[in-house]
């Protein structure tokens, strides 16, 4: 049932490949209308998620403590050491002795908040302190060309002060620091706005790698002729999704719940609506509606 | 008063644009030319005054998620890199990088690696390793500590390289494809600044595109010598290995440039959408979105 | 004693662990026996982590377990969570079973699993921020204000500047662009990076002294 290590047959590239597209598929689907398939994708994405995260760490810990060069397998017993206190952690489920748990949980957050102070105060403090005072304002070249370095030196010693004088919320904003907060202001606007150009281009980014492979993967892989291309299921996939949005849509909705839950496709407010900012919830359950809404028209 | 149609489009059609025109060009290439930044020339540069036999840690610090990113990035910088004759370490400090660093290593190295004959004298992959930016830290003290064997099971002291690389004052550059937490900002802060600054631990990165903005003031400061920004930055990495002695087979990011720049326009063109209808809703005195 | 051994030692821990990092840094240079050992500490913190990684799994399981028991909401969807990792545990548990190791290489069908099942889906769910970037320019970036009109029109011309068409509409675009990252992102992202490192060394500091308790976890009598 589970091939052998180096033994895996090529024929599973094509299983894998189908699976590929109907779950690309299934999870984009969500966009037009959340459906039984797409949550399904998502809920089995959780669980091998978690499962890979672990087998990680497992295999790590395991190359750090157990195998290789002056480990446990050489006979440096020493790394037996943590190993035993890592199992204090399982005292989490014991409500008698779970103190106990909180011993490796002291290790892990004291060594690293020891990191935090040494690494934040080199590098993120004294280093970013240091650049903006030594930026160049006299010299040579440095009024030269467009924009002259000075300029861009003045700029950023300026910037970087009146958007640090924003963060006082000691004081009001009145006065000098009113003026200096709200340049920071400013500049902190063009640094979000800069964070904005770059989050569209990631994100455009991810869907051009799904694209390539809903438009280019194929079965077999090059250099061998390939006889399946993955865009051959789309329609498919997309038929698959149409169905089971018009047999969730055909079912008799289940009564409102007792226990106080989130419906997950309230009838009354369908995404075929125009795309006004979404109306208040429902009087009845507004704290429920509110969060299934957020989410159907999250963007 | 409600607002006008302009500005009442259901976002189902909004997304079946996007879809239609970010395809088009995977299609029908529009060549656009590409324009190499300062940023990419300068981590192209730097990578090219390393001299022969220089250590250079390659870390995939990054998952599927942004594959299509960061992969194109490391796969052209490991390829410089194979090409000057630099020695590899590689790692991950992500799960999910570790099986992506070595589909790139095979890309690179050969469908054999590593059973090729310069495994473990100039190249090393050492797979995932565990901890975050405390294992960036362990690493960079004591690289023997951070783990006791590679990527292969092979015990780490009976690897030539790793003789040599035994903590950062052996990193010639430290070379980090990262997309989030822990990232650049964690070898900056865990490794560099830890043994002796840029000057000691010198630092190239290739980021995803939204990590850019937030790092570029390390940048400034001197503390990283070259960024490649997201696709683009890979692209433009691409464009330098092609027009260089080395040429670059491998190409991947691109191809996806064009797309990439509709999907911009797109975008521009959905805000001034929205603003007009925003500005007309004004204009007739009702409530704006 | 018991408020000793539950409370206090675990604090005293915390700051003798913090205590040792901030010495090995600023008094111990770099190369000697003395700081390599405080790597020991700072390794084992990866296997530390691996059982926590244990802990995460069994919660995760208790959550979709009780959803399932309960008949809660999307119970039966929490039955493809726990089929999904009863069968990918399965495929993990029997590589150590035979070999104890090597998860996590490519000839590993675990691996496999990885690559060519997980990462699609992980990449789709990613890729699904790209359409909710373009819902989100179209609904709710509005030029309301100044500043609103700072970030949008940095904005338009980072995207024109990064991308190849930019070059193509104007060669200024560009170059516009690289000073918007070097030096108005440049100074903003400074203050904002100077403000969480003072945040952060002072929460760290908090937590050595004990001040910052949240990380012990509840109290339970």
């Amino acid at each position: 049932m589970i091939p052998p290590v180096g033994q895996i047959p090529p024929e599973l590239g094509l299983y894998a490949t189908i699976f590929g597209v109907f779950a690309t598929i299934f999870i984009y689907s969500f966009l037009w209308k959340e459906n039984p398939l797409s949550r399904a994708v998502e809920h089995l994405f959780i669980g091998l998620a978690a499962v890979y995260t672990l087998a990680a760490m497992y295999e790590a810990a395991a190359t750090v403590a157990y195998w290789g060069t002056g480990r446990i397998v050489e006979g440096n017993l020493i790394w037996v050491i943590p190993i035993l206190i890592s199992l204090m952690y399982f005292f989490f489920f014991s409500k008698k002795y779970f103190y106990l748990y909180r011993y490796p949980v002291s290790i892990v957050a004291g060594i690293m908040a020891g990191m935090m102070i040494c690494g934040m105060i080199q590098s993120n403090f004294l280093a970013q302190i240091q650049d903006t005072v030594t930026l160049p304002l006299v010299g040579a070249g440095v009024w030269e060309g467009w924009p002259p370095p000075g300029l861009d030196s003045i700029i950023i010693i300026i910037g970087t002060i009146t958007a640090l004088t924003f963060f006082f919320f000691t004081w009001e904003h009145k006065g000098p620091l009113g003026v200096s907060a709200k340049i920071g202001r400013y500049f902190l606007m063009a640094t979000f706005g800069a964070a904005y150009g770059g989050t569209v281009m990631a994100r455009i980014s991810l869907f051009l790698g799904r694209l390539t492979f809903l438009y280019q993967a194929s079965y077999p892989s090059p250099p061998e002729t390939p006889w399946f291309w993955a865009w051959y299921l789309v329609p498919i996939a997309v038929l698959c999704v149409i169905i089971v949005a018009l047999w969730e849509r055909s079912r008799p909705k289940p009564p409102p719940s007792a226990t106080v839950t989130a419906k997950p496709a309230p009838a009354e407010a369908p995404p075929s609506r125009p795309s006004e900012e979404p109306t208040p919830a429902p009087e009845t359950k507004p704290a429920t509606a509110k969060p299934a809404r957020k989410r159907k028209s999250e963007g | 008063m409600s607002l006008p149609k302009i500005a009442r489009i259901d976002r189902r059609y909004l997304y079946i644009l996007l879809f239609i025109f970010v395809s088009f060009p995977l299609f029908v290439p529009l060549k656009w030319p590409i324009t190499i930044s300062q940023h990419t020339q300068n981590a192209y540069d730097f990578t090219e005054t390393l001299p022969a036999g220089s250590i250079v840690i390659e870390s995939f610090d990054f998952g599927p998620s942004t594959i299509t990113e960061n992969r194109p990035q490391a796969k052209a910088h490991i390829y410089h890199a194979e090409k000057l004759g630099l020695k590899v370490v590689a790692l991950a400090y992500w799960p999910g990088g570790a099986p992506i660093g070595e589909a790139i290593l095979k890309t690179v190295y050969g469908s054999d690696f590593p059973n090729i004959p310069e495994y473990g004298t100039s190249v090393v992959y050492l797979g995932y390793v565990a901890g975050n930016e405390v294992g960036m830290q362990t690493f960079g003290d004591n690289t023997w500590n951070a783990k006791g064997t590679d990527h292969y099971g092979t015990a780490i002291g009976t690897l030539p390289l790793m003789q040599q690389c035994r903590s950062a004052a052996n990193f010639s550059l430290w070379a980090e494809w990262t997309s989030g937490d822990p990232g650049i900002t964690q070898v900056i802060q865990f490794v560099q600044g830890r043994h002796g600054g840029p000057s000691e631990v010198p630092i190239i990165t290739g980021a995803t595109a939204v990590s850019v903005p937030g790092i570029m003031p390390y940048y400034r400061a001197g503390q990283i010598f070259g960024i490649m920004n997201g696709l683009a930055g890979a692209g433009e990495y691409e464009t330098l290995l092609v027009e260089s002695t080395y040429g670059y087979p491998y190409m991947e990011a691109l191809a996806l440039l064009d797309a990439q720049s509709v999907g911009h326009l797109l975008i521009i063109a959905f805000v001034i959408v929205g603003n007009i209808g925003y500005a007309i809703s004004k204009y007739r005195g009702g409530k704006g979105s | 004693m018991s408020v000793i051994v539950k409370r206090y030692i675990p604090l005293a821990i915390t700051f003798v662990m913090g205590i040792i990092m901030v010495i090995a840094t600023y008094f111990l240079a770099s190369g000697t026996p003395e700081r390599e050992a405080t790597s020991l500490l700072t390794a084992s913190v990866d296997i530390l982590v691996a059982t926590a990684g244990i802990i995460g799994l069994v919660v995760l399981l208790r959550h979709h377990g009780l959803n399932i028991s309960r008949r809660g909401r999307f119970w039966k969807y929490s039955i493809i969570t726990i089929i999904g990792v009863a069968l990918y545990l399965t495929v993990g548990l029997y590589a150590i079973a035979t070999h104890g190791r090597h998860l996590m290489l490519s000839q590993e069908f675990f691996s496999w699993v990885y690559s060519e099942i997980y990462v699609h889906m992980d990449m789709t769910i990613f890729s699904l921020l790209a359409f909710f970037i373009a819902s989100a320019a179209y609904r709710a970036f509005r030029l309301r204000s100044i500043e609103t009109s700072i970030l949008l029109i940095v904005g338009s011309l980072m995207l024109l500047g990064r991308a190849p068409v930019g070059g193509a509409i104007w060669q200024g675009f560009p170059t516009i662009a690289s000073w918007l990252l070097d030096v108005p992102n440049t100074a903003g992202n400074r203050a904002i990076m100077i403000g969480i490192a003072i945040g952060a060394i002072s929460l760290a500091i908090r937590q050595l002294l004990g001040v910052e308790r949240g990380y012990l976890g509840p109290e339970r009598k």
